[in-house]
Protein backbone atom coordinates (compact mmCIF):
# COMPACT_ATOMS: atom_id res chain seq x y z
CA UNK A 1 0.00 0.00 0.00
CA UNK A 2 1.13 3.14 -0.80
CA UNK A 3 1.18 6.38 0.79
CA UNK A 4 -2.00 7.40 2.99
CA UNK A 5 -3.06 10.34 0.52
CA UNK A 6 -2.70 8.12 -2.49
CA UNK A 7 -5.84 6.74 -1.56
CA UNK A 8 -9.32 7.44 -3.54
CA UNK A 9 -10.75 10.75 -2.50
CA UNK A 10 -14.10 9.18 -1.36
CA UNK A 11 -12.11 6.32 1.17
CA UNK A 12 -10.15 9.37 2.80
CA UNK A 13 -13.76 11.75 2.69
CA UNK A 14 -15.92 8.93 4.57
CA UNK A 15 -12.82 7.64 6.68
CA UNK A 16 -12.67 11.45 7.82
CA UNK A 17 -16.42 11.73 8.89
CA UNK A 18 -16.54 8.00 10.40
CA UNK A 19 -13.54 9.52 12.54
CA UNK A 20 -15.34 12.76 13.51
CA UNK A 21 -18.59 11.06 14.29
CA UNK A 22 -16.89 8.93 16.71
CA UNK A 23 -14.95 11.76 18.26
CA UNK A 24 -18.46 13.23 18.57
CA UNK A 25 -19.99 10.39 20.37
CA UNK A 26 -17.07 9.30 22.50
CA UNK A 27 -17.00 12.17 25.43
CA UNK A 28 -14.07 10.00 27.41
CA UNK A 29 -10.49 11.31 28.41
CA UNK A 30 -8.88 8.29 27.64
CA UNK A 31 -10.06 8.30 24.07
CA UNK A 32 -9.76 11.62 23.41
CA UNK A 33 -5.81 11.48 24.84
CA UNK A 34 -5.87 8.55 22.21
CA UNK A 35 -7.04 10.59 19.20
CA UNK A 36 -4.63 13.59 19.66
CA UNK A 37 -1.73 11.52 19.78
CA UNK A 38 -2.86 9.37 16.41
CA UNK A 39 -3.26 12.60 15.15
CA UNK A 40 0.07 13.95 16.55
CA UNK A 41 1.71 10.93 15.05
CA UNK A 42 0.40 11.48 11.40
CA UNK A 43 1.44 14.42 10.97
CA UNK A 44 5.07 13.89 12.35
CA UNK A 45 5.24 11.57 9.80
CA UNK A 46 4.01 13.76 7.18
CA UNK A 47 5.78 17.23 8.35
CA UNK A 48 9.03 15.78 10.84
CA UNK A 49 9.30 17.86 13.90
CA UNK A 50 6.87 21.11 12.76
CA UNK A 51 4.38 18.98 14.29
CA UNK A 52 4.88 19.34 17.53
CA UNK A 53 4.24 23.52 17.07
CA UNK A 54 0.53 22.50 17.34
CA UNK A 55 1.27 21.49 21.06
CA UNK A 56 2.48 24.87 21.78
CA UNK A 57 -0.82 26.42 21.35
CA UNK A 58 -3.12 23.44 22.07
CA UNK A 59 -1.86 22.62 25.57
CA UNK A 60 -2.47 26.15 27.01
CA UNK A 61 -5.87 26.06 25.30
CA UNK A 62 -6.92 22.27 27.34
CA UNK A 63 -5.56 23.65 30.30
CA UNK A 64 -7.44 26.79 30.40
CA UNK A 65 -11.18 24.82 29.46
CA UNK A 66 -10.12 22.26 31.91
CA UNK A 67 -9.12 25.06 35.14
CA UNK A 68 -12.16 27.12 34.01
CA UNK A 69 -14.99 24.57 33.96
CA UNK A 70 -14.24 23.54 37.75
CA UNK A 71 -13.77 27.40 39.15
CA UNK A 72 -17.59 28.05 37.61
CA UNK A 73 -19.04 25.12 38.36
CA UNK A 74 -19.77 23.25 41.65
CA UNK A 75 -21.56 20.28 41.02
CA UNK A 76 -20.46 16.53 41.87
CA UNK A 77 -19.90 15.21 45.09
CA UNK A 78 -16.13 14.52 45.08
CA UNK A 79 -14.28 17.94 46.75
CA UNK A 80 -10.92 18.44 46.36
CA UNK A 81 -10.35 21.97 48.20
CA UNK A 82 -11.92 25.14 48.68
CA UNK A 83 -11.25 28.42 47.01
CA UNK A 84 -12.32 31.25 48.61
CA UNK A 85 -16.11 30.04 49.48
CA UNK A 86 -16.86 27.49 47.24
CA UNK A 87 -15.60 23.76 46.56
CA UNK A 88 -13.56 23.10 43.67
CA UNK A 89 -14.99 19.60 42.35
CA UNK A 90 -13.21 16.59 40.66
CA UNK A 91 -15.98 16.30 38.76
CA UNK A 92 -16.47 19.87 37.23
CA UNK A 93 -12.46 19.29 36.64
CA UNK A 94 -12.92 15.83 35.07
CA UNK A 95 -15.80 17.74 32.39
CA UNK A 96 -13.50 20.49 31.64
CA UNK A 97 -10.82 18.13 31.00
CA UNK A 98 -12.36 16.32 28.67
CA UNK A 99 -13.96 19.05 26.72
CA UNK A 100 -10.37 20.82 26.54
CA UNK A 101 -8.66 17.38 24.94
CA UNK A 102 -11.80 16.41 22.78
CA UNK A 103 -11.52 20.48 21.17
CA UNK A 104 -8.11 19.77 20.70
CA UNK A 105 -8.33 16.51 19.34
CA UNK A 106 -11.21 17.57 16.66
CA UNK A 107 -8.92 20.54 15.72
CA UNK A 108 -5.84 18.23 15.33
CA UNK A 109 -7.92 16.09 13.08
CA UNK A 110 -9.08 18.75 11.10
CA UNK A 111 -5.45 19.96 10.33
CA UNK A 112 -4.88 16.27 9.11
CA UNK A 113 -8.14 16.61 6.94
CA UNK A 114 -6.54 19.46 5.45
CA UNK A 115 -3.37 18.03 4.66
CA UNK A 116 -4.78 15.00 3.33
CA UNK A 117 -8.42 16.12 1.42
CA UNK A 118 -6.86 18.76 -0.62
CA UNK A 119 -9.39 21.36 -2.42
CA UNK A 120 -9.16 19.64 -5.88
CA UNK A 121 -10.01 16.06 -4.41
CA UNK A 122 -13.10 17.64 -2.70
CA UNK A 123 -14.25 19.27 -5.65
CA UNK A 124 -13.84 16.13 -7.65
CA UNK A 125 -15.91 14.56 -4.96
CA UNK A 126 -19.07 16.92 -5.48
CA UNK A 127 -18.31 18.86 -8.20
CA UNK A 128 -20.61 15.89 -9.98
CA UNK A 129 -23.63 15.62 -7.25
CA UNK A 130 -23.56 19.71 -7.22
CA UNK A 131 -22.29 21.24 -9.68
CA UNK A 132 -22.74 25.10 -9.82
CA UNK A 133 -21.69 25.10 -6.33
CA UNK A 134 -18.96 23.38 -7.44
CA UNK A 135 -18.79 25.79 -10.26
CA UNK A 136 -19.16 28.30 -7.78
CA UNK A 137 -16.09 27.61 -5.32
CA UNK A 138 -13.63 27.24 -7.47
CA UNK A 139 -14.48 30.39 -9.51
CA UNK A 140 -14.34 32.18 -6.27
CA UNK A 141 -11.19 30.30 -5.16
CA UNK A 142 -9.35 31.07 -8.39
CA UNK A 143 -10.31 34.66 -7.75
CA UNK A 144 -8.34 34.98 -4.35
CA UNK A 145 -4.60 34.32 -6.21
CA UNK A 146 -5.74 36.90 -8.48
CA UNK A 147 -7.10 39.52 -6.14
CA UNK A 148 -4.44 39.25 -3.65
CA UNK A 149 -1.81 39.89 -6.76
CA UNK A 150 -3.98 43.13 -7.58
CA UNK A 151 -4.20 44.19 -4.22
CA UNK A 152 -0.22 44.26 -3.92
CA UNK A 153 -0.11 46.23 -6.73
CA UNK A 154 -2.41 48.72 -5.96
CA UNK A 155 -1.38 49.10 -2.36
CA UNK A 156 2.37 49.70 -3.56
CA UNK A 157 1.27 52.74 -6.24
CA UNK A 158 -0.99 54.32 -3.09
CA UNK A 159 2.11 53.98 -0.97
CA UNK A 160 3.72 55.89 -3.36
CA UNK A 161 1.59 58.69 -3.98
CA UNK A 162 0.46 58.84 0.04
CA UNK A 163 4.30 58.18 1.87
CA UNK A 164 4.70 57.07 4.97
CA UNK A 165 2.01 57.81 8.17
CA UNK A 166 3.03 59.77 11.15
CA UNK A 167 -0.13 59.56 13.18
CA UNK A 168 -0.53 57.62 16.36
CA UNK A 169 -3.83 56.20 18.48
CA UNK A 170 -7.27 56.79 17.08
CA UNK A 171 -6.55 58.77 14.28
CA UNK A 172 -4.27 56.03 12.56
CA UNK A 173 -6.97 53.35 13.15
CA UNK A 174 -9.15 55.74 11.24
CA UNK A 175 -6.44 56.52 8.54
CA UNK A 176 -5.49 52.87 7.68
CA UNK A 177 -9.05 51.86 7.85
CA UNK A 178 -9.63 54.68 4.93
CA UNK A 179 -6.34 53.44 2.98
CA UNK A 180 -7.79 49.62 3.55
CA UNK A 181 -11.09 50.85 2.03
CA UNK A 182 -9.94 52.70 -0.67
CA UNK A 183 -7.79 49.69 -1.72
CA UNK A 184 -10.83 47.16 -1.85
CA UNK A 185 -12.79 50.00 -3.86
CA UNK A 186 -10.24 50.54 -6.19
CA UNK A 187 -9.83 46.43 -6.69
CA UNK A 188 -13.47 46.28 -7.24
CA UNK A 189 -13.59 48.33 -9.85
CA UNK A 190 -10.99 46.83 -11.62
CA UNK A 191 -11.87 43.18 -11.44
CA UNK A 192 -15.74 43.41 -11.55
CA UNK A 193 -16.16 43.92 -15.63
CA UNK A 194 -12.97 41.42 -16.66
CA UNK A 195 -14.78 38.72 -14.41
CA UNK A 196 -18.03 38.96 -16.17
CA UNK A 197 -16.16 38.76 -19.53
CA UNK A 198 -14.68 35.67 -18.77
CA UNK A 199 -17.91 34.14 -17.66
CA UNK A 200 -19.20 35.05 -21.25
CA UNK A 201 -16.64 33.88 -22.91
CA UNK A 202 -16.97 30.35 -20.36
CA UNK A 203 -20.24 30.23 -22.41
CA UNK A 204 -19.09 31.36 -25.77
CA UNK A 205 -16.82 27.99 -25.53
CA UNK A 206 -19.52 25.78 -24.76
CA UNK A 207 -19.19 25.79 -20.72
CA UNK A 208 -21.92 23.86 -19.39
CA UNK A 209 -23.00 21.86 -22.31
CA UNK A 210 -21.66 18.36 -21.15
CA UNK A 211 -20.59 16.80 -18.04
CA UNK A 212 -17.86 18.43 -16.46
CA UNK A 213 -14.32 16.33 -16.47
CA UNK A 214 -11.49 16.83 -13.79
CA UNK A 215 -8.14 17.29 -13.85
CA UNK A 216 -7.06 14.67 -11.66
CA UNK A 217 -7.88 11.42 -12.34
CA UNK A 218 -8.72 8.92 -9.48
CA UNK A 219 -9.20 5.25 -9.97
CA UNK A 220 -10.79 3.17 -7.14
CA UNK A 221 -8.32 0.30 -7.12
CA UNK A 222 -8.00 -2.93 -4.88
CA UNK A 223 -6.09 -1.06 -2.25
CA UNK A 224 -8.99 1.45 -2.21
CA UNK A 225 -11.16 -1.43 -1.53
CA UNK A 226 -9.00 -3.29 1.45
CA UNK A 227 -8.84 -0.02 2.64
CA UNK A 228 -12.70 0.65 3.19
CA UNK A 229 -13.68 -2.87 3.95
CA UNK A 230 -11.09 -2.70 6.98
CA UNK A 231 -12.20 0.48 8.11
CA UNK A 232 -15.87 -0.32 8.06
CA UNK A 233 -15.68 -3.37 9.38
CA UNK A 234 -13.99 -1.58 12.70
CA UNK A 235 -16.04 1.83 12.81
CA UNK A 236 -19.11 -1.09 12.49
CA UNK A 237 -17.88 -2.50 15.95
CA UNK A 238 -16.79 0.50 17.76
CA UNK A 239 -21.01 1.55 16.86
CA UNK A 240 -22.10 -1.80 18.30
CA UNK A 241 -19.84 -1.36 21.33
CA UNK A 242 -20.89 2.47 22.40
CA UNK A 243 -24.73 1.50 21.64
CA UNK A 244 -23.91 -1.04 24.40
CA UNK A 245 -22.76 1.29 26.64
CA UNK A 246 -18.73 1.68 26.20
CA UNK A 247 -16.74 4.47 26.77
CA UNK A 248 -19.51 6.73 28.16
CA UNK A 249 -19.16 8.82 30.93
CA UNK A 250 -21.37 9.99 33.28
CA UNK A 251 -20.02 13.67 34.96
CA UNK A 252 -22.42 14.60 37.42
CA UNK A 253 -22.84 14.14 39.99
CA UNK A 254 -20.35 11.51 40.13
CA UNK A 255 -18.38 10.39 37.37
CA UNK A 256 -19.08 6.79 36.02
CA UNK A 257 -18.39 5.43 32.57
CA UNK A 258 -20.61 2.80 31.38
CA UNK A 259 -19.68 -0.98 30.47
CA UNK A 260 -18.03 -3.77 31.18
CA UNK A 261 -14.15 -3.79 31.31
CA UNK A 262 -13.53 -6.22 28.88
CA UNK A 263 -15.84 -4.46 25.93
CA UNK A 264 -13.98 -1.43 27.50
CA UNK A 265 -10.44 -2.16 26.57
CA UNK A 266 -11.83 -3.88 23.39
CA UNK A 267 -13.04 -0.39 21.97
CA UNK A 268 -10.05 1.05 22.82
CA UNK A 269 -7.62 -1.69 20.83
CA UNK A 270 -10.09 -0.90 17.92
CA UNK A 271 -10.22 2.65 18.35
CA UNK A 272 -6.54 2.97 18.46
CA UNK A 273 -6.62 0.29 15.14
CA UNK A 274 -8.96 2.92 13.46
CA UNK A 275 -6.80 6.24 14.28
CA UNK A 276 -3.32 4.87 14.09
CA UNK A 277 -4.31 3.66 10.35
CA UNK A 278 -3.19 6.49 8.32
CA UNK A 279 -0.02 7.17 10.91
CA UNK A 280 0.98 3.47 10.51
CA UNK A 281 0.96 3.71 6.17
CA UNK A 282 2.61 7.06 6.01
CA UNK A 283 5.07 5.82 8.79
CA UNK A 284 6.04 2.42 6.63
CA UNK A 285 5.89 4.67 3.48
CA UNK A 286 8.70 7.26 4.74
CA UNK A 287 10.66 3.84 6.08
CA UNK A 288 10.50 2.12 2.53
CA UNK A 289 11.55 5.76 0.89
CA UNK A 290 14.69 5.76 2.71
CA UNK A 291 15.42 2.18 2.34
CA UNK A 292 16.67 2.56 -1.34
CA UNK A 293 18.68 5.80 -0.10
CA UNK A 294 22.26 5.23 -1.64
CA UNK A 295 24.02 6.93 0.62
CA UNK A 296 22.91 4.95 3.70
CA UNK B 1 -40.32 27.29 -15.05
CA UNK B 2 -41.34 30.50 -12.47
CA UNK B 3 -43.63 28.16 -10.32
CA UNK B 4 -40.80 25.87 -9.44
CA UNK B 5 -38.79 28.84 -9.02
CA UNK B 6 -40.74 30.90 -6.59
CA UNK B 7 -41.27 27.39 -4.71
CA UNK B 8 -37.80 26.52 -4.29
CA UNK B 9 -37.05 30.01 -2.66
CA UNK B 10 -40.13 29.94 0.11
CA UNK B 11 -38.18 26.32 0.38
CA UNK B 12 -34.80 27.69 0.99
CA UNK B 13 -36.34 30.21 3.30
CA UNK B 14 -38.08 27.86 4.54
CA UNK B 15 -35.43 25.98 5.56
CA UNK B 16 -33.24 28.76 7.17
CA UNK B 17 -36.31 29.95 9.81
CA UNK B 18 -35.98 25.72 10.50
CA UNK B 19 -32.68 26.22 11.47
CA UNK B 20 -33.46 28.44 14.22
CA UNK B 21 -36.72 26.54 15.24
CA UNK B 22 -34.29 23.85 15.90
CA UNK B 23 -31.75 25.75 18.05
CA UNK B 24 -34.09 27.15 19.90
CA UNK B 25 -35.57 23.34 20.82
CA UNK B 26 -32.00 22.27 21.11
CA UNK B 27 -31.49 24.96 23.87
CA UNK B 28 -35.29 24.22 25.53
CA UNK B 29 -33.90 20.53 25.76
CA UNK B 30 -31.24 21.48 27.81
CA UNK B 31 -32.60 23.49 30.18
CA UNK B 32 -35.21 20.71 31.14
CA UNK B 33 -32.75 17.42 32.22
CA UNK B 34 -36.15 15.95 33.40
CA UNK B 35 -37.17 14.90 29.57
CA UNK B 36 -34.48 12.04 30.19
CA UNK B 37 -35.86 9.10 31.75
CA UNK B 38 -34.84 7.24 34.78
CA UNK B 39 -31.57 4.94 33.79
CA UNK B 40 -33.38 1.94 34.00
CA UNK B 41 -36.27 2.55 31.98
CA UNK B 42 -36.18 3.02 27.97
CA UNK B 43 -32.27 2.64 27.35
CA UNK B 44 -32.66 3.59 23.30
CA UNK B 45 -34.53 6.16 24.12
CA UNK B 46 -32.03 7.74 26.37
CA UNK B 47 -29.19 6.88 24.00
CA UNK B 48 -31.03 9.15 21.60
CA UNK B 49 -31.71 12.15 24.01
CA UNK B 50 -27.85 11.67 25.59
CA UNK B 51 -26.55 11.87 21.77
CA UNK B 52 -29.29 14.61 20.73
CA UNK B 53 -26.59 17.23 20.47
CA UNK B 54 -24.54 15.09 17.77
CA UNK B 55 -27.75 14.26 15.56
CA UNK B 56 -28.59 18.15 15.57
CA UNK B 57 -24.93 19.17 14.34
CA UNK B 58 -25.30 16.81 11.39
CA UNK B 59 -28.30 17.52 10.77
CA UNK B 60 -27.27 21.29 11.14
CA UNK B 61 -24.50 20.95 8.48
CA UNK B 62 -27.45 19.17 6.12
CA UNK B 63 -29.76 21.98 6.66
CA UNK B 64 -27.39 24.66 5.91
CA UNK B 65 -26.74 23.19 2.36
CA UNK B 66 -30.01 23.19 1.09
CA UNK B 67 -30.90 26.75 0.30
CA UNK B 68 -27.33 26.73 -1.23
CA UNK B 69 -28.73 23.79 -3.45
CA UNK B 70 -31.52 24.96 -4.02
CA UNK B 71 -30.87 28.10 -5.15
CA UNK B 72 -28.45 27.08 -7.18
CA UNK B 73 -27.97 23.28 -8.46
CA UNK B 74 -31.62 22.38 -8.92
CA UNK B 75 -31.72 25.30 -11.65
CA UNK B 76 -28.80 25.09 -13.66
CA UNK B 77 -27.54 28.84 -13.16
CA UNK B 78 -25.74 30.32 -15.76
CA UNK B 79 -21.65 31.34 -15.68
CA UNK B 80 -22.65 35.07 -15.52
CA UNK B 81 -25.62 34.49 -13.01
CA UNK B 82 -22.66 32.74 -10.31
CA UNK B 83 -20.12 35.79 -10.98
CA UNK B 84 -20.89 38.49 -8.82
CA UNK B 85 -21.18 36.41 -5.89
CA UNK B 86 -17.48 34.18 -6.48
CA UNK B 87 -16.12 37.29 -6.97
CA UNK B 88 -17.74 39.22 -3.81
CA UNK B 89 -17.11 36.10 -2.07
CA UNK B 90 -13.19 36.17 -2.78
CA UNK B 91 -13.47 40.06 -2.14
CA UNK B 92 -14.51 39.19 1.52
CA UNK B 93 -11.47 36.80 1.95
CA UNK B 94 -9.32 39.56 0.62
CA UNK B 95 -10.51 42.06 1.84
CA UNK B 96 -9.47 40.68 5.18
CA UNK B 97 -6.39 40.33 4.30
CA UNK B 98 -6.63 44.39 3.72
CA UNK B 99 -7.70 45.50 6.90
CA UNK B 100 -5.00 43.33 8.68
CA UNK B 101 -2.91 46.62 8.76
CA UNK B 102 -6.13 48.38 10.89
CA UNK B 103 -4.09 47.28 14.33
CA UNK B 104 -7.87 45.84 16.45
CA UNK B 105 -9.04 42.49 16.71
CA UNK B 106 -11.32 41.12 14.56
CA UNK B 107 -11.31 44.35 12.18
CA UNK B 108 -12.95 42.28 9.18
CA UNK B 109 -14.93 43.82 6.54
CA UNK B 110 -16.68 40.45 5.67
CA UNK B 111 -20.06 41.28 7.23
CA UNK B 112 -19.90 45.20 5.48
CA UNK B 113 -19.06 43.39 2.04
CA UNK B 114 -21.78 40.70 2.76
CA UNK B 115 -24.67 43.21 3.24
CA UNK B 116 -23.50 45.57 0.41
CA UNK B 117 -23.59 42.72 -1.56
CA UNK B 118 -27.22 41.88 -0.62
CA UNK B 119 -28.35 45.90 -1.30
CA UNK B 120 -27.22 45.75 -4.58
CA UNK B 121 -28.10 41.53 -5.84
CA UNK B 122 -30.95 40.75 -4.01
CA UNK B 123 -31.19 38.60 -0.37
CA UNK B 124 -30.38 35.49 -2.38
CA UNK B 125 -27.50 36.73 -3.71
CA UNK B 126 -26.42 37.97 0.02
CA UNK B 127 -27.22 34.87 1.59
CA UNK B 128 -24.46 32.73 -1.15
CA UNK B 129 -22.03 35.24 -1.10
CA UNK B 130 -22.06 35.11 3.37
CA UNK B 131 -21.75 31.17 2.90
CA UNK B 132 -19.32 30.69 0.30
CA UNK B 133 -17.42 33.33 1.92
CA UNK B 134 -17.33 31.36 5.32
CA UNK B 135 -17.10 28.75 3.41
CA UNK B 136 -13.70 29.69 1.36
CA UNK B 137 -11.62 31.59 4.22
CA UNK B 138 -12.16 28.83 6.54
CA UNK B 139 -10.37 27.38 3.47
CA UNK B 140 -7.36 29.54 4.08
CA UNK B 141 -7.42 30.19 8.10
CA UNK B 142 -8.62 26.33 9.22
CA UNK B 143 -12.02 24.35 8.64
CA UNK B 144 -13.70 23.17 11.88
CA UNK B 145 -17.15 22.67 13.42
CA UNK B 146 -17.43 26.41 13.27
CA UNK B 147 -17.64 26.33 9.67
CA UNK B 148 -21.55 25.56 9.23
CA UNK B 149 -22.24 28.16 11.89
CA UNK B 150 -20.27 30.93 10.02
CA UNK B 151 -21.78 29.88 6.95
CA UNK B 152 -25.30 30.23 8.66
CA UNK B 153 -25.10 33.26 10.04
CA UNK B 154 -23.26 35.03 7.32
CA UNK B 155 -25.79 34.33 5.27
CA UNK B 156 -28.60 35.17 6.79
CA UNK B 157 -26.74 38.79 7.64
CA UNK B 158 -26.91 38.42 3.73
CA UNK B 159 -30.20 37.58 3.71
CA UNK B 160 -31.90 39.48 6.24
CA UNK B 161 -30.13 42.46 5.08
CA UNK B 162 -31.83 41.90 1.37
CA UNK B 163 -35.07 41.46 2.80
CA UNK B 164 -35.08 44.61 4.92
CA UNK B 165 -33.56 46.40 1.82
CA UNK B 166 -36.45 45.55 -0.21
CA UNK B 167 -38.94 46.34 1.53
CA UNK B 168 -37.55 50.07 2.07
CA UNK B 169 -35.96 49.62 5.73
CA UNK B 170 -32.60 51.35 4.70
CA UNK B 171 -34.03 54.11 2.16
CA UNK B 172 -32.48 54.40 -0.94
CA UNK B 173 -29.07 52.97 -0.92
CA UNK B 174 -26.92 53.96 -4.15
CA UNK B 175 -29.29 55.92 -6.07
CA UNK B 176 -28.92 59.34 -4.20
CA UNK B 177 -28.22 62.00 -5.76
CA UNK B 178 -25.09 64.84 -4.63
CA UNK B 179 -26.43 67.72 -2.86
CA UNK B 180 -24.77 71.45 -4.00
CA UNK B 181 -21.54 70.54 -2.38
CA UNK B 182 -21.21 67.11 -4.27
CA UNK B 183 -21.46 65.02 -1.33
CA UNK B 184 -23.99 62.21 -1.08
CA UNK B 185 -25.98 61.43 2.09
CA UNK B 186 -24.74 58.64 4.63
CA UNK B 187 -26.89 55.69 5.22
CA UNK B 188 -27.27 56.09 8.71
CA UNK B 189 -29.72 53.38 9.18
CA UNK B 190 -28.08 51.16 7.72
CA UNK B 191 -24.60 51.62 9.57
CA UNK B 192 -26.57 50.87 12.70
CA UNK B 193 -28.35 48.08 11.14
CA UNK B 194 -24.61 46.69 10.86
CA UNK B 195 -23.39 47.94 13.71
CA UNK B 196 -26.12 45.68 15.28
CA UNK B 197 -25.21 42.69 12.62
CA UNK B 198 -21.47 42.68 14.12
CA UNK B 199 -22.41 41.66 17.11
CA UNK B 200 -24.92 39.90 16.56
CA UNK B 201 -22.79 37.55 14.20
CA UNK B 202 -20.08 37.36 17.67
CA UNK B 203 -23.31 36.30 19.68
CA UNK B 204 -24.55 33.60 17.75
CA UNK B 205 -20.93 32.17 17.11
CA UNK B 206 -20.73 31.80 20.94
CA UNK B 207 -23.60 29.30 21.12
CA UNK B 208 -21.32 27.38 19.18
CA UNK B 209 -18.79 27.38 21.75
CA UNK B 210 -21.64 27.25 24.64
CA UNK B 211 -23.36 24.12 22.86
CA UNK B 212 -20.25 22.28 22.36
CA UNK B 213 -17.95 23.04 25.03
CA UNK B 214 -19.91 24.20 28.13
CA UNK B 215 -21.88 22.19 30.41
CA UNK B 216 -24.02 22.72 32.72
CA UNK B 217 -25.24 25.52 30.67
CA UNK B 218 -26.65 28.35 33.11
CA UNK B 219 -26.74 31.83 33.17
CA UNK B 220 -23.06 32.18 35.28
CA UNK B 221 -21.12 29.93 32.29
CA UNK B 222 -22.97 31.33 29.27
CA UNK B 223 -22.70 35.03 30.67
CA UNK B 224 -18.63 34.53 31.10
CA UNK B 225 -18.31 33.05 28.04
CA UNK B 226 -20.26 36.63 25.92
CA UNK B 227 -18.03 38.50 28.41
CA UNK B 228 -14.55 37.04 26.81
CA UNK B 229 -15.94 37.97 23.85
CA UNK B 230 -17.15 41.31 24.29
CA UNK B 231 -14.44 43.43 22.81
CA UNK B 232 -14.13 41.46 20.05
CA UNK B 233 -17.38 41.91 18.73
CA UNK B 234 -17.92 45.05 19.11
CA UNK B 235 -14.77 45.91 17.18
CA UNK B 236 -16.67 43.78 14.39
CA UNK B 237 -19.20 46.12 15.13
CA UNK B 238 -17.90 48.87 14.39
CA UNK B 239 -15.25 47.55 11.65
CA UNK B 240 -18.74 46.79 9.79
CA UNK B 241 -20.35 50.30 11.08
CA UNK B 242 -17.33 52.34 9.69
CA UNK B 243 -17.08 50.15 6.61
CA UNK B 244 -20.91 50.90 5.73
CA UNK B 245 -20.66 54.82 6.64
CA UNK B 246 -17.83 55.32 4.42
CA UNK B 247 -18.29 52.62 1.28
CA UNK B 248 -21.80 51.32 0.73
CA UNK B 249 -22.73 54.25 -0.99
CA UNK B 250 -19.95 54.08 -3.37
CA UNK B 251 -19.53 50.45 -3.95
CA UNK B 252 -23.54 49.90 -4.04
CA UNK B 253 -23.01 52.41 -6.88
CA UNK B 254 -20.28 50.03 -8.81
CA UNK B 255 -22.22 46.96 -8.50
CA UNK B 256 -25.50 48.43 -9.99
CA UNK B 257 -23.66 49.89 -12.88
CA UNK B 258 -22.14 46.55 -13.50
CA UNK B 259 -25.46 44.98 -12.93
CA UNK B 260 -27.67 46.81 -15.06
CA UNK B 261 -24.71 46.93 -17.67
CA UNK B 262 -24.32 43.21 -18.13
CA UNK B 263 -28.33 42.83 -16.78
CA UNK B 264 -26.99 40.28 -14.15
CA UNK B 265 -28.69 38.87 -11.28
CA UNK B 266 -32.24 38.43 -10.54
CA UNK B 267 -34.97 41.01 -12.13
Amino acid sequence: MSSFEELHPACLFSYFVAVMILFFLCHHPLAMVLACACALFFLYNIEGRRAFSWCKWMLPVVLFIAVVNPLLNHRGVTRLFKLGNQWITLEAFGYGLTSGLSMAAIILWFACYQKVMTNDKFLYLFGKIAPSSALLITMAWNYIPDLTKKMKKIRDSQKMLKGTEEERGWKQILSRTKDALQTVTVLLGWSLENVVEQADSMKARGYGLRKRTTFHLFRFEQKDIFFSGIVGVIVIFCFVLRGMGCMTMEFYPQIQSGGSKKANILFLVLFLILLGIPGLIQWKEEKAWNSYDLKG
Amino acid sequence: MQKTKRRSDIAAIFTCLLLLILLAGYTWMMRTPSFLSGKAGKPFLNWIMQNSDLALAVLFLILTSVPFYLTFDKRKAQARDLVPVALMAAMCVVGRAAFSIVPLPNFKPVTAIVMITAIAFGAKAGYLTGALAALLSNFLFGQGPWTPWQMFSWGMIGLMTGLLYRIGVFGTVGQVQTDEHGKRKKPVRLCVFGFFCGIAYGWFMNLQYIIGYVDPINWKTIGLAYAQSLYFDISHGVCTALVLYLAAEPWTRKLMRIRRKFSLGEK
